[in-house]
């Protein structure tokens, strides 16, 4: 139904109003955002609304009323094109900018770092993924502390010699160990 | 201000934020009598007026991405126009103290000192013709607009007091809107009265 005022679908109409209101749904307010710049009546209709509610509330507000679009005509002449910069751009792209730090000091590390010779585990070892490996089944703790402690509850294979300490995780840094620390024979 | 005002200025500002220049407009329009009956309580001269709303909310619209909700929207805009009048004040009158400028913007709903008489007939003339447009809606439009614009309820709570859907509340409103506006666009089509 068009009102017959003016060639602005009541639906639109409606939609202000509940825009109006606080009550609009996401699609209201689209079908209200496009109607918006290509319909006056729809601006004069939200001027003349904003104005009764005013009013109602204030009569001094009500007599402040004047024609509305002077001053949006006014605004949009001063209005830089685009200065509105999308607020959730700003928010995920501190946290990106640092996680991608990380990686490119990671990858560093891991280049400058020697090569190790492979021992015989390693040679032997299909080509997987060490690192996977050692966080499935393994806390934090288990993880940290396998470069000098057995995995609790892992069970040795057989073949291979028993003062060598399992790799469990390779943490990409070349700390010395103390003599303290090794395992005992 | 209500819940319901900041509810609505919440979505109206996040859309002007994402780039909606609808939604800028429909704050500009919604606030302007505020802002201008704000102004015109430091600075006297209508013209003067004009220009500090325009660069107040100009002086929104290049700050908006700032803003981030903690206040309400009045109330910053409103902190902004004050801004504006002090530094028009002060351009005016550079050798006069400011301080009394809290006391100048104080008083919400007093009436401008220097309200020439035909001024204030034609507000007085729009506050009747408003009551009269209200009084002729029928019953259930009158109590759900005003339930609604003077008591700030939501369409829930005026369907409870009601007892009928908010669906049929916001028809009401929306039907009640229509023929006040119809009533009150003669009135106003002038340009009304400016301060």
């Amino acid at each position: 139904m068009v009102n017959p005022q003016d060639d602005v679908p009541d639906e639109v109409l409606e939609a202000l109003s509940a825009v109006m209101d606080g009550h609009a749904t996401p699609a209201e307010w689209a079908l209200v955002n496009a109607a918006w710049a290509r319909n006056p009546s729809l601006r004069e209709r939200w001027s003349l609304w904003q104005a009764a509610g005013d009013g109602l509330r204030s009569a001094e507000l009500a007599g402040l009323h004047r024609e509305h679009q002077s001053l949006l005509d006014a605004l949009h002449a001063q209005m830089p094109a685009r200065v509105i910069e999308h607020p959730r751009r700003r928010e995920w792209l501190a946290p990106l900018a640092v996680a991608a730090s990380f990686v490119a000091v990671a990858i560093g590390i891991g280049a400058l770092r020697p090569p190790s010779a492979p021992d015989a585990v390693m040679a032997t070892a299909p080509f997987a993924t060490p690192r996977a490996e050692g966080l499935s089944g393994m806390s934090f703790a288990q993880t940290a502390a396998g470069r000098t402690l057995p995995g609790v509850g892992a069970s040795q294979a057989p073949g291979l010699p028993a003062q060598a300490a399992p790799e469990i995780i390779d943490w990409g840094l070349t700390l010395p160990e103390s003599g303290a620390s090794r395992p005992h024979p | 201000m209500s819940t319901l005002d900041r509810d609505s200025d919440a979505l109206l500002v996040r859309e002007a934020q994402r780039g909606s220049r609808a939604a800028f407009d429909m704050l500009v329009l919604k606030y302007q009598r505020r802002v201008e009956r704000l102004l015109s309580r430091s600075v006297r001269d209508p013209a003067d007026v004009a220009d500090l709303c325009q660069e107040t909310f100009l002086a929104a619209y290049r700050a908006l991405p700032e803003f981030r909700g903690e206040a309400a929207f009045y109330t910053w805009i409103y902190r902004i126009a004050i801004n504006a009048a002090r530094r028009h004040r002060a351009r005016q009158r550079p050798m006069e103290s400011l301080d009394d400028d809290e006391g100048t913007f104080g008083t919400d709903a007093a009436p401008s000192d220097d309200a020439t008489p035909e001024a204030l007939l034609a507000s007085r003339q729009l506050a009747l013709g408003l009551n009269e447009a209200v009084e002729a809606l029928a019953e259930d439009q009158r109590r759900a607009l005003l339930l609604r614009e003077v008591d700030g309820l939501s369409y829930d709570e005026i369907a409870d007091l009601m007892d009928c859907p908010p669906g049929t509340v916001r028809s009401r409103i929306f039907r009640a809107r229509e023929a006040v506006a119809a009533r009150l666009r003669p009135l106003l089509s002038g340009g009304g009265r400016r301060w």
